[in-house]
């Protein structure tokens, strides 16, 4: 990233550069909308496409890899909890898993896109972002409704939201080969080393490789509240290791298109802590994982006005549970289950006239579970879906309507198989440049989509039920984006509002019926919310510049599936109604400092709220400081932070308390 | 609550008439008739791995309900899944499950003692149902043992294994009687387990319906298990097995069925379930003596009661306790009279009310 590095130093010298539409690099946040990207002559595009986030008709948020070096975050999850409109459901600690729920409608309805293509589990229908390492990011962005971008797998118009996480693709300019190795360590026996290596083959092929191993024994010390009484304890079994590695070859055939592999392993073991049980600190339970996947990237463009694109990839995942409990007969609980994802997407996009623009995408995918639990099932899932858009673009005027056709099939091998599932689910939005001079857009959208039940759901032993329809979303938004670049002292200001209303119907639920517990399409959930989003920059004296962001969400989200039930019209679990974040980066020749607070408002971990329910609101802060130094080729960069500066307890998942302050260091070298 | 420091004072009081005999905390030597009730606990257990177990406080005579008194009494809390409880003598004993402790309260529910059950390993044993018979009172061990507590002591003084996941457990004729549920083994088990109170070995096991719950007792030799089934094509049973002759007649089976045993008479809901949707339910009697279901519904004032999780009864006012939960939400408690007319209804402070124990005094 040196080359990126340094170019981002120059250009952002260079006297009245707003645009960030093509633009790579620019700063964090520095999505000013223009349509005056032309002036780009004179600077190397690397052919990376930035989306304008003020100019898109739904809301989208972006972080680049600038972004994400200067406010020293080093986890997917810490760099997502700077989105509004966002929940990160952390259970804890570095092996904690961490889902992402976007506008309150569960995790189970934001789609995970790992360079353009979705990472599913079909089996518990939620991506544990914890997996994935920030070292290779380029850039994640998250979109709530559907995104502007029409040429997209299919996929991406299934979901409510999407975080997409693309990865970096080298850039040789002198060199012919890159190399860079890094590690961080920090509190809790967390050691990081990381190696990657970039090679150029010839004119046209480019390989990348890279290797990262992780441990840590997580055994952090706690304080909760029981009653007038506190508990400090440390969290226990809550170890772990993982091992990730990723090979990638990119290829530009020129006429021919361009064509990218790549090749994903993880292993992970990891004990599992549990919730903190008062006068009861016995945790046994392990998690064994393996995944890989290959996925392949074509794209061609034909002519002027049309292109091809196909994706596909293989998956395989495996995992192993076992609890350790005197509660067996054996001892012991084990369970296995394994995956397998066949998929494919193959799509184009015509633009016939200036402006307009249709796109095509097909997906098919094939998914199978197998496990050792008696009465598996063992279920495939037949998932075709295609989608229709189009899209009139102009300086002042998007539009863009999509319609997205499912069908579903499922085939079991014993047992019940629920009846094919076909549906159509459309979205509409626009967003209209108010003045032509004046950099103020407003939008709206509105989106229909639903989440199929995940084989868990269907499936699982005794609570499993076939009859489950799928759960549906209904998202409507409204917003304005306004972006100026005032002065040379205030390089960018840009603000967005947007208001929004979701309703969720057949949601489903564990629903117990006196001894036991099922699957049920029990619950309504009206949402409607505000998000708020400000980012500006200010340069003083050419060397020092100040980078301030600050998010801002209130969120009513309640229950109203039953008017007789006590917590009709409560907000539901885990929904703060006051949340946001903030940071400052103070960038100058010397050394960078970042500071970021999060914080949220009261939450209730039950459906009921009453007191008993409650988790108090929390603030988090994390202070971070680097410093890069480049001789030649080579460049070092040093970081520390301070995470949870105000060492506040706090809890995201009750009973699942945070870890208190801590320290990261990273040291990394590239030449 | 000074009402109940007088109350625990009166059954202190109590305990110490009967010093006589060999183990202090034994209430019934004589065997006065029980004559008035006093005060009716609620326990909750609130919500698995939610440490939100509550104990409730009623006192049946100004209908007033004082919620969180273990927390009041204690400044912490029970615990998690509060699942059992029983007022034997001068102590209250309440088992809870995910904590792994038995709680010995005084009768106002000031912790004496905290039990922390282990096996040989040192692994924490997950205590579930409680009885008290001869001056001990016993406690099942999710991992498959059956404990006897000193009730001077407070100590666990022996343990005896029985079969997987024992639940409940009933003393009859010397003999305890352990509800093996084996409700972590893929097929549950059937079995009861046996055992001698002298030897404390065990020394049979008797066949019953799929995955047994709860065992209540009659003064005629019958036990009564209510067994849960498979959770597929055999549903819940209720059995009455009268242990000297081994005949077992199931007298109620539906989807679901809670009940509890006062004096002669048996107090049934029994709900039937299609695609586990409770599509109707009732309340029915069935008389001991008589052997059969009586017809009519057990509550007579056309009160509603949805969502029963629990049912209990008074022994002296012959009062019936419904304990209802959505399981998301704070349960109710619905209290009946014999006859089947509402008394009260009052709003607990937990999920998952697990019953109503009773404070009884002798006149």
């Amino acid at each position: 990233m040196n080359q990126n590095g340094m170019q981002y130093i120059s250009i952002k010298r260079l006297p009245g550069l707003l645009c960030a539409w093509l633009f790579p690099f620019a700063a964090l946040y520095a999505q000013v909308d223009t349509t005056t990207y032309h002036q780009l002559s004179g600077v190397e595009v690397v052919g990376k496409v930035r989306p304008s986030v003020t100019r898109e008709s739904t809301p989208l948020q972006v972080m680049d890899k600038a972004g994400i070096e200067r406010l020293g975050v080093q986890d997917l999850s810490e760099a997502v909890k700077r989105f509004s409109g966002v929940t990160v459901q952390d259970y804890g600690g570095i092996g904690g898993l961490k889902t992402v729920s976007v506008r309150s409608l569960g995790a189970k309805h934001t789609a995970v896109s790992y360079d353009g293509v979705t990472v599913t589990d079909a089996q518990s229908g939620q991506v544990d972002i914890s997996r994935f390492s920030l070292d290779n990011v380029d850039m994640i962005s998250l979109s709530i409704g559907q995104a502007d971008d029409i040429f997209q797998t299919a996929r991406m118009y299934a979901s409510a939201g999407a975080l997409n996480i693309k990865t970096s693709q080298p850039v040789f300019t002198d060199r012919s080969c890159h190399l860079k190795a890094q590690v961080k360590a920090g509190s809790f026996g967390l050691v990081n080393p990381y190696l990657r290596y970039e090679q150029k083959l010839g004119k046209c092929l480019v390989a990348t490789g890279q290797v990262d191993w992780l441990r840590a024994d997580g055994r952090y010390p706690f304080v909760i509240q029981n009653e007038q009484k506190e508990e400090s304890g440390k969290r226990i079994n809550s170890d772990i290791q993982t091992l990730r590695t990723e090979l990638n070859l990119f290829s530009d055939l020129g006429k021919g298109g361009e064509l990218n592999l790549k090749g994903y392993y993880f292993d992970s073991e990891r004990g599992l802590p549990g919730s903190v049980i008062l006068y009861n600190d016995y945790a046994k339970e392990r998690l064994w994982d393996k995944n890989y996947f290959v996925q392949g990237y074509y794209k061609k463009q034909f002519e002027s006005n049309f292109s091809l694109q196909v994706q596909g990839k293989y998956n395989y995942s495996w995992n192993k549970y076992v609890d350790f409990n005197n509660n067996y007969t054996e001892g012991k609980q084990e369970d296995r289950h394994t995956q397998r994802e066949y998929y494919i997407s193959a799509g184009g996009l015509y633009t016939p006239i200036e402006h307009l623009s249709f796109s095509l995408t097909t997906d098919f995918s094939v998914n199978t579970l197998k496990n050792n639990l008696p009465a598996c099932p063992f279920p495939t899932r037949y998932t075709s879906l295609s989608v229709l858009a189009a899209q009139y673009k102009d300086n002042r005027l998007t539009t863009t309507v999509s319609i997205l056709n499912t069908f579903i099939a499922e085939k079991v091998k014993t047992g019940d198989k629920p009846s094919d599932r076909k549906r159509l689910s459309p979205s509409v939005s626009a967003s209209w440049r108010v003045l032509p001079e004046q950099n103020l857009r407003i939008r709206a959208s509105f989106k229909d989509i639903f989440r199929v039940p995940t084989f868990n759901d269907m499936y699982y032993l005794r609570i499993g039920n076939t009859n489950l329809k799928p759960e549906r979303a209904t998202q409507y938004n409204i917003g304005m984006t306004w972006g100026d670049s005032p002065s040379s002292a205030l390089s960018y200001l840009n603000l967005s509002v947007d208001g929004y209303y979701n309703r969720v119907r057949d949601k489903i639920v564990a629903l117990p019926t006196l001894y036991i517990w099922k699957m049920m399409n029990m619950g309504e959930v009206a949402i409607s919310g505000i998000d708020a989003n400000l980012s500006a920059e200010i340069s003083c004296f050419d060397f020092v510049s100040f980078l301030l962001q600050g998010n801002y969400t209130w969120q009513k989200a309640i229950d109203i599936t039953n008017e007789s039930a006590k917590n009709y019209r409560d907000q539901i679990p885990y929904t703060p109604r006051h949340a946001g974040s903030a940071s400052l980066s103070i960038q100058n020749k010397w050394l960078n400092v970042s500071y970021l607070l999060s914080c949220a408002g009261d939450r209730y971990s039950l459906p009921q709220n009453i007191k008993e329910n409650r988790i108090d609101r929390y603030i988090e802060q994390t202070i971070s400081v680097n410093k890069e130094f480049s001789l030649c080729n080579f460049k070092l960069r040093l970081q520390g932070e301070v995470l949870n500066v105000g060492n506040i307890n706090y809890e995201i998942i009750k009973y699942y308390p945070m870890p208190g302050r801590s320290y990261r260091i990273l040291v990394s070298c590239y030449f | 609550m000074e009402k109940k420091y007088l109350l625990f004072a009166l059954c202190s009081l109590m305990t110490m008439s009967f010093i006589s005999c060999d183990n202090d905390d034994d209430p019934k030597p004589g065997i006065p008739t029980e004559s008035s009730t006093t005060g009716v606990y609620f326990l909750n257990a609130g919500k698995l791995d939610s440490n939100n177990s509550t104990l409730d406080y009623y006192n049946p005579e100004t209908k007033d309900l004082t919620t969180k008194v273990f927390a009041t009494e204690n400044g912490r809390g029970l615990g998690d899944t509060a699942n059992d409880m029983l007022i034997y003598g001068s102590k209250m004993y309440i088992a809870v499950n995910k904590s792994a402790t038995i709680e010995v309260t005084d009768l106002s529910g000031k912790s004496l003692k905290t039990i922390n059950p282990k096996d040989e390993s040192n692994v924490p044993q997950q205590p579930r149902m409680l009885t008290a018979a001869g001056g001990n009172v016993y406690v099942t061990l999710f991992d498959g043992h059956l404990a006897c507590i000193d009730t001077t002591s407070m100590e666990i003084v022996k343990k005896v294994k029985v079969g997987p996941n024992p639940e409940g457990v009933c003393e009859l004729n010397g003999k305890l009687y352990v509800a093996n549920s084996g409700g972590y083994n893929l097929v549950q088990d059937s079995t009861l387990s046996v055992v001698d109170m002298n030897t404390f070995e065990e020394v049979e096991k008797i066949v019953v319906t799929i995955n047994p719950k709860t065992i209540q007792k009659d003064d005629k030799g019958n036990l009564y298990v209510l067994s849960l089934g498979n959770w597929g094509d055999i549903g819940n049973e209720l059995q009455r097995l009268n242990v000297a002759t081994g005949d077992r007649e199931v007298i109620a089976a539906n989807s679901q069925i809670v009940s509890t045993l006062c004096n002669d008479k048996i107090y049934i809901y029994s709900a039937k379930q299609e695609n586990w949707v409770v599509t109707g339910y009732d309340f029915k009697v069935y008389d001991i003596e008589k052997g059969k279901i009586e017809e009519k519904s057990f509550i007579t004032d056309g009160t509603k009661v949805e969502n029963t999780y629990c049912m209990s009864s008074d022994p002296v006012t012959g009062n019936v306790y419904i304990g209802t939960s959505d399981y998301t939400s704070t349960g109710d408690m619905f209290i009946f009279s014999a006859e089947g007319k509402l008394v009260n209804q009052v709003a607990l402070s937990g999920l998952n009310p697990m019953g109503a124990y009773f404070l009884t005094t002798q006149k």
